[in-house]
């Protein structure tokens, strides 16, 4: 079993894993979790046929911080719009305005918070689907 | 509240985190996970590192989804953490058990294990087994619930050391499987010795 794995001086190979190796671990995994930032946009990723490349290049955001922005749960219904603009500063993303529009948008797509701003949101977001739609076309 | 060699969260970030804030949830995740995964492959060594470190991440997930239900004033933030782990560890490390057990004695070792005790028992002097049954019932209120459950399994004729170290680790981490095991047993001989010799039986009515 790989249990017993161990260096020549006994040490499990585990325990030589570094801290930053550990946390990359755990921002894959807890991307994955519903109610997490990398949920919602997953959910905005199908619906506007993007790569997470092409998401995470809009953003301005490097592939360590955005897997790290992703872990991160999403900002708290109250506190939306300050939650947002911090995580976006933590984790480095250099179009902040464009990151908290997109996931105002996601959690309206995921029926997280329908209101009166979120409708705005919404249209916005069919605009925008219908004019890619438009691209494709052309 | 005990100390611990684990880094904890500030008070300022427990509030924060208990409120549900993510980058607090993200600040205190960043703090204690390293440590606690690290603390995880080395009590649980037996456990593929690959399957401790999921349930380690499905803990850390729940705790943070659930950041509301820590109390602060109950518990450390690492003694809740591991304290929910210690559990799923423990029932990771009896689904293993029973894996390697069917590998090692195949599909009818459970069916070989029942027919132990029972034909062992019909050899015996109707007398002598009555005698035994009433001290090995005064014997069980005598122990602790670790102990009554290694007594069990002994009784059943049990010699499979991953059977007990299931029993073990339900009740704490198990670094040395065989050593603790071993210790265990002799612990819980030396018990029941005394108790036989405090509650006046024979060692003869006993073998």
């Amino acid at each position: 079993m790989t249990q017993n794995r161990a260096n020549e001086d006994g040490t499990p190979v585990t325990a030589l894993q570094t801290d930053a190796e550990i946390l990359h671990k755990w921002y894959e995994y807890a991307s994955q979790q519903p109610g997490s930032i990398g949920s919602l946009l997953q959910l905005l990723r199908f619906r506007q046929r993007k790569s997470e490349e092409q998401q995470r290049r809009e953003f301005e955001v490097s592939v360590a911080d955005f897997t790290k922005l992703q872990s991160m749960r999403s900002p708290r219904p109250d506190h939306f719009h300050s939650d947002a603009q911090r995580i976006a500063r933590a984790c480095h993303v250099g179009q902040v305005f464009h990151f908290e529009q997109t996931l105002m948008l996601a959690r309206n797509l995921a029926g997280h918070a329908p209101s009166t701003q979120g409708d705005v949101y919404e249209a916005a977001f069919d605009a925008f689907t219908s004019d890619q739609s438009m691209t494709e076309e052309e | 509240m005990q100390e611990s060699n684990f880094p904890q969260p500030t008070p300022e970030q427990l509030a924060g985190f208990q409120e549900g804030d993510p980058l607090v949830i993200n600040e205190v995740v960043e703090l204690v996970l390293p440590s606690i995964l690290r603390w995880a492959w080395i009590q649980y060594q037996r456990l593929p590192p690959d399957d401790v470190r999921d349930i380690v991440h499905q803990v850390l997930a729940e705790i943070c989804y659930h950041a509301a239900r820590y109390d602060p004033r109950r518990s450390l933030f690492t003694t809740y953490v591991i304290g929910l782990l210690k559990r799923r560890l423990a029932d990771l490390y009896a689904t293993q058990q029973e894996r390697d057990e069917k590998e090692e004695y195949g599909p009818d070792a459970h069916e070989k294990l029942l027919s132990l005790p029972y034909n062992e028992t019909e050899a015996l002097d109707e007398d002598t087994r009555l005698v035994r049954e009433e001290f090995f019932h005064s014997v069980e209120e005598h122990l602790e619930p670790a102990e009554r459950e290694i007594f069990q399994l002994m009784r059943k004729g049990v010699k499979s050391s991953r059977a007990f170290a299931a029993v073990l680790v339900r009740y704490g981490p198990v670094s040395d499987e065989a050593n603790e095991v071993k210790n265990a047993k002799a612990r819980l001989m030396r018990k029941v010795t005394f108790l036989a010799k405090t509650l006046g039986y024979a060692p003869e009515d006993l073998r």
